[in-house]
């Protein structure tokens, strides 16, 4: 048995102003520990649970315990747990006794410590069925006369910790009765009549943590009225945390038993009302949250549009009666807020609301809100008519998404001439928020390639456009960056374009130039100019992707503009870590736009040359910003490569050897994942323009990709990629990749294998887009190995791989939900084998259930999937009745 | 709180999420780039695989495709067309068609349309000896083949795909030289491997029993191997794998078109083309003119056939070629040249272009005897010669219904009686389709010029309709000379001795008229 050794001097010092006492106690600790696990253990539990101790050291010890038993890292948390596991059972139980009497010791904050470390040891026995007089020993405390509020309350935070451990494990860890118990416990804490507020509010947040395992009580409908009473009660009650937190249970309850509500909507409302008018913000803000999270779920229930799930539409029903009391929040700015990129207060959670009332209710709030609007948006009476005028732009540009374009055309028609006006208005926060109306308009309402609504933007109003939003380039730092982000929707308006020449054409050169000057600004008055120069760089992008014909010519002039400020970079002031930091920040942004740029001029063959005649400008560039970072590799620089490419063709052989090494320290960072991801995306740009010339490094590369395959330290998303670009390589390589072919059939098969067996066990969203991601890796692969290897060779070498193939289509076509990209890519991967493989037909019959046929029906009855299918459709049906 | 972040869309998180777009933009162009790679492949596989079909929906007489599928192949078509064909199709706009506008059976009958058909020797040419070259002929499968975007293809007489492979030809496979606009085009004669193999073996036993041995059925209407097969083969087989191309006329080089230039440029200027290929390849054994051993990224050999004027001993020569390259072969270690089977001799005008559109042309003729063929005389299915000459001849629909040579314009040899047409019904007589027959004993007909005024037939039965065409009236007249009064070397050999007398005779009068001056 470990004996407790005496810690308060050790942990008193760990705690010590002084630096060098600290980090001597420091190191003496994770010395005890590393020696002594079981001792050290005992140490703490006996230091925690002694009344003896000063508290400060008790509260340490438990937080030092707390600590040995999880960790934020995933790995470093098992390996913790699987070390209290092992630990003798004595000591263990020793340890829990000495918790829980913890919780019967003053003081206060002891308790709580106590609190914390109890539900970490939960998560760890309660899986392992090893601690099952806990909830009974908790729920004793809660039943011990006479009550001690103290005990009560920390008792609550107990119950409350372990319902959210619960919750992480996603496991049914609790049984039906103790979680019947703990709910018990818990509403019977939130009573009006409880004496103790900090009990009331511990048993408020713990029923946040328990309503997720509280199905059966809702669905019983006695139960489910005491509890909503007894947190309707609560957003009532004196204590304003008390309020916050039964707020917040209705969040968590709405987003779980939202079928449940109708019941409870009437009074929901009412005391949501009256929070919003009368209570503090920080209430009154979680009432407005209550109704942005209702309008989360019905967004969530139109869009997947499942008849299992009933939408009850509240917010249709409520619109009339809830706008009225959120137009009148929108008034209640706080001064000076528009400086304040994190301002948060009723106002902005009452825009915000709005704007997700007009996505849920769409059309409807078009009525409820524009007589507001136009009420208050030309008042200027007094000198705090500003805040009017604000609401009502703010009103206005949150109801721009949602509502169809063809009921707001006419009004947003007329509003123009007038938010164009207001970019003039004397209050820098009214032009902010017109800016940002500005930007949203262009965002929802102008769409050149759409014909169904009358242009918002002809060539006659967009000089009057033009001029405002220059002009607006040069306001304060916050509505200039606003002001990009309107440029770049209004470019974006007119990407769909036809023709040779946009009505943006003739203010093209003049917006950029612009744009380029507001980058480069800085600004005094407002310290941080970075949120400019982010935001006039993105407009540039979005100017230069919109692009037509007649303004190539300037699109190609901005690539030596970019090499040189790119080469600005090199010159900045290096010396501290933050300053280097914002060089490649600096860089990454620069080599963004420089992406965009080449890959704008590379879609049109004529233009391949202006990128070309900076060719070697831009190659040396790019690697001098790779070699800028000592273990890291440029993701944005790298993506440049990949546009890079295309405008090179095979010509890009030139650079392998110089680029190769960065290649290869992207495609082992598996630390930055996306910079590994983006690698190996831009490694598949480059097989594609090279083909064959790629071939003396490709040993080396596949035995990277394999790696990286087989590792669990590579993020998962790259996976699929990685399986995406063998078929990319087998595309190009044709026979060379024969003597890869054995291990990339493999990696496939276990690849098959796992896919199939995920998709029958789970059900998660999350994990279902992972599959789909992990299936189109493997059919594009496969498809690029069947058809780089051809007729005779596929048929050779790939033709034992094609029972698997269909045993994988099968397991496609016993989805639930069919995704279009994976059954596009499938339907077509069953086509390329029909075609370059002898004698399928036999085998497509033999198959041992035929679910790959939905496949081929799915894509039959769909409109937009037949055309790209269509052929391998054909290809399969001749497979199969030339083997009948 | 979520919402703060997304509260007007503040742009603290700006930046990642500016990035992000630019990820997916590149992940979008990656994709698009992907699908349209991989497409280029997919639309020439099937377009291979639908070639098959097609024949074997003519042959089973099964009902036509479905409108989808005949719709979905044309576009299969026409995207492999515009991989196949070479930008500049000047070489192929003989008659003003776009190939590109071509689509479906439309673009095998294209294809089919660019070899040069020969006419069949049935009088020696006056100027043989000094206006006509000869080639040995060796057995296999005429082909089509063209070198572009990195893939070499072969395209049968029917313009079905037969082959799609890497070469070392310009711009025949990854590595050759060149850009988008090199291509070639040669004619030549393919052999497979099993049909070498078995050659070979043929061979040998020529050795031990005689040049007239004849063993294998065989010759021009042999259905020749599966494709698909001979294409393992080479992956499978070691180094002597493979298939040989023999080339015997070249149609364009590198982009140039040598189709309007004579016969003699058109192959001095291949020779030499080759020959340069070969010095300039880095390894010249892994292309060589003498075959060389086929590698991954060159499965075939491609060797080009001698030639000589034809001379008495150029015919002569030419007429044991076969003989003398089997004899090297033995001779030669295992992957040394490729010996082939003779099947008489291909002889061209000098100045002969090369000629397209389908029709046959008199400057390119086929001889062969029983010296330097194994087939004479056509052979049935079973290998067997058939008592009496049997033709394949097209029907010509009503009101005539004639039956016709595949000449242009056709040699009517006869008609189907009414109560014949009646008695097949117009689902299995369709104008156009192919008829075998045989000639009896009234044999063929003259007029009093010596052309062509129909023959003694009898029908035999539907013909193989996936050989495209029915037979040339020179070569139903050649066959029927075979029968009776074959051309033997001996003719030629006397013909050109005779011109090359007069010649000299005439030459010496040249001669002493340019002393007098």
């Amino acid at each position: 048995m470990a004996a407790p050794v005496e810690v308060t001097q050790l942990l008193l010092h760990a705690q010590d102003p002084d630096a060098n006492v600290r980090s001597l106690a420091e190191q003496k600790i994770s010395q005890f520990q590393e020696h002594d696990y079981p001792g050290f253990l005992a140490s703490l539990a006996a230091e925690l649970s002694s009344l003896a101790k000063p508290a400060d050291s008790r509260r340490l010890a438990g937080l030092v315990l707390k600590n040995t038993l999880d960790a934020k890292d995933e790995s470093r948390k098992a390996e913790l747990q699987a070390r209290w596991g092992a630990v003798d059972p004595t000591l263990k139980n020793q340890i829990r006794e000495a918790l829980l009497s913890t919780l019967q010791m003053e003081p206060q904050d002891v308790r709580h410590t106590a609190a914390l470390v109890l539900a970490k040891v939960a998560a760890i026995d309660l899986p392992r069925r090893e601690w099952p007089n806990l909830i009974s020993s908790l729920l004793a405390n809660m039943s011990a006369t006479p009550p001690h509020h103290g005990v009560r309350q920390a008792t609550l935070e107990t119950l409350g910790y372990v319902c959210e451990e619960m919750a992480s494990i996603n496991d049914e860890v609790l049984a039906p009765e103790q979680i019947n118990m703990v709910l018990t416990a818990v509403v019977a804490g939130m009573r009006p009549d409880e004496p103790s507020d900090d009990a009331r509010l511990a048993a408020t947040t713990a029923l946040q943590n328990a309503i997720e395992f509280a199905e059966h009580n809702f669905d019983n409908e006695s139960e489910r009225n005491y509890i909503m009473q007894m947190v309707c009660q609560g957003a009532s009650a004196r204590d304003e945390r008390i309020r916050i937190a039964s707020f917040t249970c209705l969040h968590e309850i709405a987003a779980n038993y939202y079928a449940k509500l109708p019941a409870y909507m009437g009074e929901v409302f009412a005391i949501s009302v009256k929070a919003i008018n009368e209570d503090s913000e920080d209430v009154g803000l979680q009432a407005v949250e209550f109704w942005s999270t209702l309008c989360d779920i019905e967004l969530d229930l139109a869009d997947e549009d499942d008849p299992a799930e009933v939408n009850h539409h509240f917010i249709k029903a409520v619109v009339p009666h809830l706008v009225p009391v959120l137009l009148k929040q929108l008034t209640k700015q706080d001064e000076g807020q528009e400086q304040e990129e994190t301002a948060w207060n009723l106002a902005m959670a009452s825009g915000t609301c709005l704007g997700l009332l007009a996505r849920t209710a769409e059309d409807a709030i078009v009525l409820q809100v524009m007589p507001f609007v136009t009420e208050n948006i030309g008042k200027n009476t007094t000198a705090e008519d500003w805040r009017l005028r604000e609401a009502a732009t703010f009103a206005f540009g949150s109801i721009l998404e949602g509502p169809s374009p063809r009921s707001l055309a006419e009004i947003v028609r007329q509003a123009m001439g007038f938010l164009l006006a207001a970019m003039k208005d004397p209050h820098p926060y009214v032009r902010d928020t017109t800016a940002w109306t500005i930007g949203r308009v262009f965002e929802f309402q102008h769409d050149a390639g759409n014909t169904d609504v009358p242009e918002l933007i002809t060539r006659e109003t967009l000089p009057q456009v033009a001029q405002v939003l220059l002009g607006g380039l040069g306001d304060q730092v916050h509505i200039a960056v606003r002001v990009c982000d309107a440029i770049g929707r209004l470019a974006e308006g007119f990407t769909g374009y036809a023709g040779q020449s946009s009505p943006l054409s003739p203010f093209f050169k003049e917006i950029i130039t612009n744009l380029l000057n507001a980058s480069s600004r800085s600004d005094p008055s407002h310290g941080d100019s970075t949120r400019l120069q982010i935001s006039a760089f993105e407009a540039i992008n979005d100017m230069v992707r919109a692009a037509s014909p007649d303004t190539l010519d300037t699109v190609g002039q901005l690539t030596p503009v970019f090499l040189q400020e790119i080469a600005k970079t090199f010159n900045m002031v290096t010396a501290s870590g933050e300053q280097r930091e914002k060089q490649a920040e600096l860089q990454g942004q620069l080599c963004g736009v420089l992406q965009v740029i080449m890959q704008k001029l590379s879609e049109v063959e004529q233009y391949k040359a202006a990128v070309l005649q900076y060719a070697d400008q831009i190659m040396e560039t790019l690697l001098r910003v790779f070699g800028n970072q000592t273990c890291s590799v440029h993701e944005e620089a790298m993506l440049a490569v990949g546009a890079f490419t295309y405008a090179c063709g095979r010509q890009f052989t030139k650079y392998l050897p110089s680029l190769y090494p960065y290649l290869k320290m992207g495609l082992m960072n598996h630390q930055e994942w996306q910079v590994c991801l983006s690698t190996v995306g831009v490694l598949g740009d480059i097989s594609r323009n090279v083909e064959t010339d790629l071939l003396p490094y490709c040993d080396e590369i596949m035995q990277l990709l394999i790696h990286n395959l087989g590792s669990n330290d590579v993020h998962r998303s790259i996976k699929p990629q990685i399986l995406s670009t063998f078929g990319d390589l087998a595309l190009v390589l044709g026979d060379s990749f024969e003597k890869y072919l054995e291990t990339v059939k493999r990696m496939l098969s276990q690849a098959m294998h796992l896919s199939v067996m995920q998709a029958q066990s789970s059900a998660d969203d999350d994990f279902l887009d992972y599959n789909n991601e992990l299936r189109i890796g493997i059919l594009e692969a496969y498809s690029g190995i069947f058809q780089g290897l051809g007729p005779g060779k596929a048929d050779l070498q790939m033709k034992s791989e094609v029972p698997l193939i269909i045993e994988f289509a099968n397991s496609i076509g016993r989805d639930a939900t069919l995704d279009d990209t994976v059954v596009r890519n499938c339907v077509n991967l069953l086509g390329d084998i029909c075609t370059v493989v002898n004698h399928v037909g036999p085998i497509l019959r033999q198959a041992r259930t035929n679910d790959w046929e939905k496949l081929l029906n799915y894509c039959s009855d769909s409109g937009h999937l037949l055309g790209d299918t269509e052929w391998a459709i054909n290809a399969v049906h001749t497979a199969v009745e030339q083997a009948a | 709180m979520s919402r703060r972040a997304a509260a007007k869309e503040g742009s603290s998180s700006a930046y990642t999420s500016f990035q992000q777009k630019r990820r997916a933009q590149a992940l979008d162009r990656q994709k698009n780039a992907r699908e349209d790679k991989v497409q280029q492949l997919r639309t020439l596989a099937l377009a291979a695989m639908q070639d098959d079909a097609e024949a074997m929906h003519e042959d089973t007489q099964q009902q036509p495709q479905n409108r989808q599928q005949q719709r979905h192949r044309r576009r299969g078509h026409q995207q492999q067309q515009q991989q196949e064909l070479p930008q500049d199709t000047q070489l192929y706009g003989m008659d003003g068609v776009n190939p590109l506008q071509l689509g479906g059976s439309m673009m095998k009958a294209y294809f089919a349309r660019q070899l040069m058909q020969p006419e069949w020797m049935s009088d020696i040419p006056q100027d043989l000896g000094s206006s006509w070259l000869v080639m040995p002929r060796p057995e296999g499968k005429r082909c089509l083949v063209i070198s572009t975007g990195n893939y070499t293809y072969a395209r049968s007489r029917t313009g079905a795909l037969l082959l799609r492979f890497p070469s070392k030809l310009p711009g025949g496979g990854p590595g050759t030289s060149g850009g988008e606009s090199c291509y070639c085009v040669l004619d030549c004669i393919l052999q497979e491997q099993e049909q070498r193999i078995q050659h070979q073996h043929h061979q040998q036993q020529q050795q031990r029993v005689g040049m007239d041995a004849d063993m294998a059925p065989a010759g021009e209407s042999t259905p020749s191997q599966p494709q698909q097969r001979s294409a393992n083969g080479s992956s499978s087989s070691s180094s002597s794998g493979g298939c040989t191309f023999f080339i015997q006329d070249v149609l364009a080089w590198r982009g140039y078109s040598l189709v309007d230039c004579g016969a003699e440029f058109r192959l001095f200027w291949l020779a030499s083309k080759l020959q340069e290929e070969a010095g300039s390849s880095s390894s010249s054994s892994s292309w060589s003119l003498d075959g060389g051993d086929p590698g991954p990224s060159h499965p075939h050999r491609f060797k080009l056939l001698p030639y000589w004027h034809a001379t008495p001993d150029g015919l002569a020569a030419a007429a044991r070629a076969g003989a003398a390259a089997a004899a090297a072969a033995a001779a030669a270690a295992a992957g040394g040249c490729p010996g082939y089977v003779q099947d008489g001799v291909y002889l061209r005008h000098v100045e002969g272009h090369y000629s397209q559109g389908g029709g046959c042309t008199p400057l390119a003729l086929l001889w062969k005897d029983a010296g330097c063929s194994r087939y004479l005389l056509d052979t049935d299915g079973d290998g067997v010669v058939p008592e009496f000459q049997q033709l394949v001849l097209a029907y010509q629909g009503p009101p005539t219904d004639g039956v016709a040579t595949a000449d242009e314009p056709p040699v009517v040899l006869g008609r189907l009686p009414q109560e014949f047409v009646q008695q097949m019904g117009p689902k299995l007589l369709r104008p156009g389709r192919l008829l075998r027959f045989s000639i009896r004993a009234g044999g063929l007909l003259f007029n009093a010029d010596g052309s062509p005024a129909g023959a003694d037939l009898a029908y035999e039965g539907p013909a193989n309709q996936r050989r495209g065409r029915a037979d040339v009236y020179t070569k139903v007249l050649f066959q029927w000379q075979a029968r009776r009064q074959p051309l033997q070397l001996e003719a030629l050999l006397a013909a050109a001795v005779a011109e090359q007398q007069q010649q000299q005779g005439a030459g010496q009068q040249q001669g002493s008229s340019m002393a007098d001056d």
